[in-house]
């Protein structure tokens, strides 16, 4: 039997991280995926002839410099590009724009507030505060408490005395932040009813909360994660891969096969074998058995668990907390070929931050309005669309002159409140974006070459994602840190030993590109070491 | 000292529940208290309110569970006439279709719990006992004085009692409320049971009072929360004379030990001389005296309507300028002209706490549409029957029902005028399916609705928590940072109020706690 | 403003009545662009961004060299530093100081607002006069320093380095103040110089020398109103002229024709720097953070870490961060500014300050001092590092293609490198 020391189940990008920092580590390892083509949801995908974008993720989003560095992807041909900005248009023709340059950026807000444009200051402190404190939560696997009596007890004194050094200052604004909703939060710091959606919905999108939910505030210091922001006074930036996630995938690959690694397409795998109590290997769809020391699955934890194993192998109730996990569809991704650049004549020409995506939104009760309706299980009515034409910033994804759109619809339900969606409720949706896009960019329907409208529940179906969640698991806090993917036992490492999670199911969740990855080869390498 | 005509050694503003605890435990004490109260009648929200001549019913609260023992014993409220129409009122889930269900005590009534809902009733058992042990650990917090949560000293003392209180259950314990504290009760609940009534009942008595959803993060705690202050108090009871009796106990005390209550009596604002309280201006322009100021209405009202936002630092300002959320529950008194009927209920339950609650998704739906200014269709209820237990509430056959109604909200849509008669009516309706003839029966009512209850008891915004329980509004951050611990930067003024710590419902913690604060100062607030 | 808030009015008649004295009048819109009218650049980028004088400078710039202050554009040099401070020393030099933020705070409560803004009393300034305030958060953090002038009884204006207008905001709940930015409505001229007065004397502004330190009063310059104070960050003596925008420009043209024979030069941001520096005043946002943007929370520092001098007057009350200021009173703050001597006669950049070999604190401004004949900086130190001896800073020296580090011995300087007694002088010499 053909035998390796780890198996990586899925060829999406947290799988390609693990696997590469396993081979690098020196590992055998085979990454299997039951699709032609490598990449997972960042797959590249033809739209039309020469038209190549990612097909269900938005392909913005930076890999870490440190994961890139850890894996000298650089040599292996990745290059990135530093995206700016990211603007938000409202349907009464203000906007607001990012810009890195802290001058720059504030004279923006003072557009639409001056008062905003000082109030600024502290939001960028207390941000950069926040993620700084979270970074490194981030960075490395997930710990819950500690186990043992004493060694527990020790752990958790500690731990006490740490929260308690907060007290000053920090400790009121960790638990302001960590439990108010956002639109609340904002009202702390500005004014403006147009820099208060602005900064909102950039934390709304990918998420299941709405904008008067509590603890949605949290989620305003995920764009501050990203370790390029911060240094110049203004907003947050991104390092996005130039030629898109397809040549992040194509870097991961030579990296991986550069270690003496391999990756087999086409490869289902059906079942993982389980005996002991351990794993031990995996069974293909066409009967072949691979033997591993170690099997990580980048699949969701929802079909990790539920469709790889046969239910007997799992621990008593590990079924019913995988089934308890939350994953719910909330955004639909809209492709679209251009015929030419889009105008956007209300921006100022020239505008750089559409190259780091464009959001049309609305204000916040409208945001409100349209998680009531995700709620409701409503089609959306106004919904919140990020655009990003991934084309501006790197001309080489269209044939010349054409090109990309790739929108994301946030508030999108799984299922309408009156069954499944049906053709006209998919063109209604379609229309309604290139409507609310034409708002912005008046002719842009008329240069659609080619137009699809993927929902959740397509997404679930084609790559066979549950419930279509782009998050892999709702990204509240009961399913964060410790309690990812299950409550009280956070990280890669499974109740299964030698299995490991590595989708963003586990933590750090889909915050940190690779992230998962990442960890899970962290768990395995340590957990290697540990037993000699 | 002086002891004029105005000048006392203590000044209490607003005579509601908390209040009069904090003026009786300082009447206690030997001081001369003063008691001011702005409307024509003491108890604020916990009194008692005549519907027609004859018909008393609560006000606003109808049954007591988190009045601690050691309150009524350190008051002597016996010997001031409180006593007790019943105790350990237990509660029912009405049910529409089929048996009505009890929430059991013990183990008697769990057996029939459990022939009723066989596949949830090992899992309420489990839930019971998992909310009993995290309430146990929060439980001491709420009858002692919260620490001083910007020292880091005291936060050290703190954190580490509670390790040491866990050190066994420690990391179970750790584990449980780290999934606790985030997640919602709908979440929670929808993993645990199936029967959707019993769902809706836990997820109302967690959501009771507060504007959120079931499906809003955070709520689960709330249940923990409430289930904490019930052991502080002494499980779920109705006084003799309706709520209002304990009010008119503690302003016995506070008569008997020579303090004043004064009626109609609105404060004009505070005074405040170098950074010390002096007393109070009332309305008329007269000018009270005393060292020791303590506020029972909200701190916002207190400190920037009555004391000035330019007396406190910019900070301190701005953590109270926030607008208040609006209270979101709606209270409804019937003056029946023969005892309800309600058929399936067995007779001894006829006093019990009866809630009518729909399943989550329409508790969460009518969450959504009180946010909208609507009420839902399908409204959820806590009734009781005061007079069942209580025979002097009303006429020789006659009775009062009083009804809590969850998720009202404080604009409705096109206005109340308009809006209150359609309210009542749908109320009474779901009330009538489940006890039939009760239109028939009513010869009076009297709805409250939150800008009511703003109006009448001057509970800002109607909420009558005054403040949300929320994570960051907790101990000592309760009301907020700078307030916490009953203390206000302004030495001798204090809050006694449901918006300082352990908050609302009809406890007399604030109140008693304040009153220990204002008695032992301690040195300069860091 | 009434008359009698005005001192020395014997001539008020003289000068014609601006709109900037009456409150209704400035209430009036402003037309924002005023400050843009040179190049209406695209509103992301960093281009152009003129002030009132940028015509007047862009005139006089040999070097083309330009600097952002606060989001405008303004000359660095404009010939050569080394002429321009000479005549800062020997004659007098005339600064475009235009992109200072300037508050006008109004109203009835404006005393008590400002009395609990700033950390130092506010009560004892008498209209027509200015003094320097200091303003903490509730932390007892300072978040900027500035100059108020007192115009009226009930009007103040603010002169900062930085804007703060949500905390002036947020701080005016309860006070029945306005608060507004007027900085786009004025143009503020910096004449700095022994010959300053001299100069003033000659273009006929005879109330020049009787001004005191830190007195301000109305002008008339070629016929335009100018609010004239004794003010100004150089160490010596020196007068800030603040007049409506648009006349700014013929205000410069008026100055700089009569000062010109006498040996007046334009200088840029350059020279305002080095002055600053010489005479010791820490910059915001420079040499010391608003804890506002202080990400790392030992950045943020009390008013005594930043200013030695600075303690709590016994009549003061209730202000912003006093509360923590008076209970950590007797805490020493951990980290200081401090002025510091570098040995050595020649230019050197250098950042970090040692002590013993470890790094005890950063340089902030550098610079070399040409009175002192020395490298100087103000540097945050470690309280620890306030040792008399042993401090030192790593100086790079470039050397050809190589770079040559020295470890060139400091010392805390007590006194400011630069400071003249003309500066206090009543009335000031106005004799060349």
């Amino acid at each position: 039997m053909e035998r390796h020391d780890a198996i990586v189940i899925g060829a999406g990008l947290n799988g390609l991280v693990a696997a590469a920092y396993l081979a690098r580590a020196g590992l055998d390892v085979l990454v299997l995926d039951r699709a032609s083509a490598p990449g997972g949801i960042a797959m590249p995908y033809e739209i039309a002839p020469g038209f190549l974008l990612p097909r269900y993720a938005l392909g913005s989003g930076g890999l870490p410099p440190r994961i890139a560095a850890d894996l000298d992807l650089g040599r292996h041909g990745l290059r990135f590009i530093r995206a700016d900005g990211g603007v938000t248009c409202f349907a009464d023709g203000h906007y607001v724009a990012n810009y890195r340059d802290g001058v720059v950026h504030r004279r923006e807000l003072a557009r639409h507030s001056r008062r905003d444009a000082d109030a600024w200051t502290r939001y960028r402190r207390d941000m950069l505060r926040a993620a700084r404190g979270l970074a490194p939560l981030l960075a490395r696997p997930a710990t819950g408490p500690a186990r043992g009596l004493f060694a527990g007890l020790r752990a958790r004194l500690s731990l006490a005395d740490r929260l308690a050094e907060l007290a000053p200052s920090g400790m009121a604004d960790m638990l302001r932040l960590w439990t108010l909703p956002a639109a609340e939060f904002l009202d702390q710091y500005f004014e403006s009813p147009h820099v208060k959606a602005h900064l909102c919905a950039a934390a709304l999108m990918g998420g299941t909360l709405g904008p008067f939910s509590p603890m949605s505030a949290s989620r305003l210091v995920w764009p501050w994660l990203s370790e390029a922001g911060g240094a110049m006074g203004g907003a947050p930036d991104t390092l996005m891969p130039q030629g898109g996630t397809a040549a992040l995938v194509a870097a991961l690959m030579t990296a991986i096969r550069a270690e003496g690694s391999a990756i087999r397409l086409e490869a289902e795998v059906t079942d993982i074998l389980v005996k002991d109590r351990k794993v031990r290997g995996v069974e293909l769809a066409n009967g072949e058995a691979i033997a591993a020391d170690v099997v990580i699955s980048g699949l969701d934890v929802k079909r990790s668990f539920l469709s790889l194993f046969r239910w007997k192998d799992l621990p008593a109730g590990l079924v019913e907390r995988v089934g308890r996990v939350r994953m719910r569809g909330v955004a639909a991704k809209v492709n679209m070929a251009l015929d030419a650049l889009p105008e956007f004549p209300g921006l100022p020409e020239g505008c750089p931050s559409i190259g780091g995506g464009l959001r049309l939104a609305g204000t916040i009760p409208a945001m409100e309005r349209a998680f009531a309706d995700w709620r409701d299980r409503i089609p959306p009515r106004d919904p919140l669309i990020d655009v990003l034409i991934p084309s501006i910033a790197d001309p080489s994804l269209a044939p010349p002159g054409k090109h990309l759109l790739s929108a994301f619809v946030q508030f999108v339900p799984e299922e309408l409140h009156d069954g499944p969606w049906t053709d006209e409720s998919r063109d209604a949706l379609r229309d309604l974006v290139t409507a609310r896009l034409a708002s912005v960019s008046p002719g842009i329907e008329t240069r659609i070459l080619a137009c699809e409208v993927l929902l959740p529940g397509d997404i679930e179906n084609e790559i066979g994602l549950t419930g279509g969640d782009l998050a892999y698991g709702e990204t509240t806090l009961d399913q964060l840190f410790a309690n990812r993917p299950f409550p009280g036992a956070g990280g890669a490492a499974t109740p299964l030993r030698n299995f490991y999670l590595c989708s963003p199911s586990a933590h750090p969740g889909p915050f940190v590109m690779g992230g998962p990855g990442a960890n899970a080869a962290a768990e395995v390498l340590s957990t290697r070491k540990g037993r000699g | 000292m002086r002891r004029s005509g105005n000048t006392y050694d203590v000044i209490v503003i607003g005579a509601g529940h908390n209040g009069l605890v904090a003026a009786a435990r300082l009447a206690r004490s030997g001081r001369r208290v003063l008691v001011l109260e702005a409307s024509d009648s003491i108890g604020g929200a916990a009194a008692t309110s005549e519907i027609v001549p004859g018909y008393v019913g609560p006000a606003v609260a109808h049954l007591i569970e988190g009045f601690p023992k050691r309150i009524e014993r350190g008051l002597k409220l016996g010997r001031h006439g409180l006593r007790y129409a019943a105790r350990d009122v237990p509660t029912v889930i009405l049910n529409p279709e089929g048996e009505h269900l009890q929430l059991p005590r013990n183990r008697k009534e769990f057996a029939r719990f459990s022939k009723i809902l066989p596949r949830d009733a090992d899992a309420y058992r489990d839930r019971v006992a998992l909310l009993r042990s995290q309430a146990a650990l929060i439980e001491p917090m709420l009858g002692e004085l919260p620490p001083d949560m910007q020292d880091v000293a005291a936060m050290r003392r703190f954190l580490r009692r509670i390790v040491w209180r866990t050190a066994f259950s420690g990391r179970a314990m750790l584990e449980g409320l780290m999934q606790t504290l985030p997640e919602s009760i709908g979440d929670r609940l929808d993993g645990e049971f199936e029967s959707p009534l019993l769902k809706g009942a836990l997820a109302f008595d967690a959501t009771l009072g507060s504007a959120e959803g079931p499906y809003a993060p955070g709520t689960s705690f709330r249940a923990v929360w409430r289930e904490a202050l019930r052991m502080q108090g002494q499980g779920l009871r109705q006084f003799e004379g309706g709520t209002g009796a304990l009010c008119d106990a503690l302003a016995s005390v506070v008569n008997s030990q020579g303090g004043d209550i004064r009626l109609n009596t609105p404060v004009e604002r505070i005074l405040v001389e170098g950074e010390s309280v002096a007393g109070v201006e009332l309305a008329d322009g007269m000018a009270m005296h005393a060292p020791l100021v303590l506020s029972a209405i909200n701190p916002r009202a207190t400190l920037i309507g009555l004391m000035g936002a330019e007396k406190l630092e910019t900070q301190q300002a701005m953590e109270l300028c926030h607008a208040p959320r609006p209270g979101s529950t709606a209270k409804l008194n019937l003056a029946l002209e023969r005892a309800p009927v309600f058929p399936r209920l067995a007779a001894e339950h006829y006093g019990a706490r009866l809630l009518v609650v729909p399943a989550l998704q329409a508790l969460d739906d009518a969450a959504n549409a009180c946010r909208e200014g609507r009420f839902s269709c399908e409204p959820a209820l806590e009734i009781h029957v005061p007079s069942i237990a209580d025979r002097t509430l009303a006429p020789e056959g006659q009775h009062i029902l009083s009804v809590i109604v969850h998720y009202v909200p404080y604009e409705a849509e096109g206005g109340w005028t308009m809006k209150r008669e359609a309210f009542v009516q749908k109320i009474v309706r779901t009330i009538a399916a489940f006890a039939p003839g009760i239109e028939d029966a009513m010869i009076a009512g009297e709805i409250l609705t939150p800008p009511d209850i703003e109006r009448k008891y001057g509970l800002a915004a109607g909420d009558w928590h005054q403040g949300d329980l929320r994570l960051d509004r907790l101990l000592g951050f309760r009301p907020s940072p700078s307030f916490g611990r009953y203390r206000t930067p302004v030495a001798g003024l204090y809050l006694c109020g449901a918006g300082s710590h352990p908050g609302g419902g009809v406890t007399g913690l604030p109140g008693w706690l304040a009153a220990e604060a204002a008695m032992h100062p301690e040195g300069s607030r860091k | 403003m009434t008359p009698d808030s005005l001192p020395k009015q014997d001539d008020e008649q003289a000068v014609p009545r601006p709109e900037i004295t009456d409150p209704a009048d400035e209430r009036a819109p402003v037309d924002p662009a005023l400050f843009e009218q040179v190049a209406a650049e695209p509103p992301f980028t960093r281009a152009v961004t003129a002030t009132p004088l940028h015509l007047e400078t862009a005139g006089e710039s040999h070097t083309n060299r330009w600097v952002t202050w606060n989001g405008y554009t303004v000359p660095e040099v404009l010939s050569d530093l080394t002429d321009e401070y000479r005549a800062l020393r020997g004659s007098a030099v005339l600064m475009d100081v235009s992109p200072l933020v300037k508050y006008r705070i109004a109203g009835r409560d404006a005393l008590a607002y400002l009395e609990r803004l700033a950390a130092q009393p506010v009560a004892p300034l008498a209209a027509g006069h200015a003094q320097h305030v200091i303003f903490c958060e509730g932390g007892g953090f300072v978040l900027g320093d500035g100059m108020l002038f007192r115009l009226a009884d009930d009007e103040y204006r603010l002169v900062t380095e930085e804007t703060h207008l949500a905390w002036l905001a947020d701080s005016a709940e309860g006070f029945r103040v306005r608060v507004e930015d007027v900085s786009a409505t004025l143009g503020v001229l910096s004449l700095q110089g022994p010959l300053s007065c001299f100069m003033l004397t000659e273009i006929g502004v005879d109330e020049a020398a009787a001004l005191e330190p830190g007195a301000a009063r109305w002008v008339s310059i070629g016929g335009m109103p100018v609010y004239l104070s004794r003010t100004g960050a150089t160490g010596d003596l020196g007068y800030e002229l603040w007049c409506d925008a648009e006349d700014a420009p013929h205000v410069w043209r008026a100055v700089m024709s009569t000062g010109q024979p006498f040996g007046l030069r334009p200088a840029g941001f350059a020279l305002r720097e080095l002055a600053r520096l010489e005479a010791g005043h820490p910059r915001a946002g420079h040499d010391y953070l608003s804890a506002f943007a202080a990400i790392e929370p030992r950045d943020m520092l009390p008013p005594a870490a930043i200013w030695p001098d600075f303690s709590i007057a016994a009549s003061k009350g209730l202000f912003n961060g006093g509360a923590a200021l008076r209970a950590a009173a007797h805490i020493a703050p951990s980290r200081r500014v401090v002025r510091l001597a570098v040995e050595g006669l020649e230019p050197v950049r250098f950042a970090a300050v040692s002590l013993g070999g470890k790094v005890a604190g950063i340089a902030t401004s550098t610079g070399f001092s040409p009175a002192l004949g020395a490298n100087i900086a103000l540097a945050i130190l470690d309280t620890g590092a306030l040792a008399p001896a042993g401090l030192a800073v790593l100086a790079e020296r470039r050397d050809g293609l190589s770079i040559v580090e020295t470890r060139l011995p400091a010392r805390i300087l007590a006194e400011p490198a630069f400071s003249h007694p003309r500066r206090m002088m009543v009335p000031a010499p106005s004799r060349a």
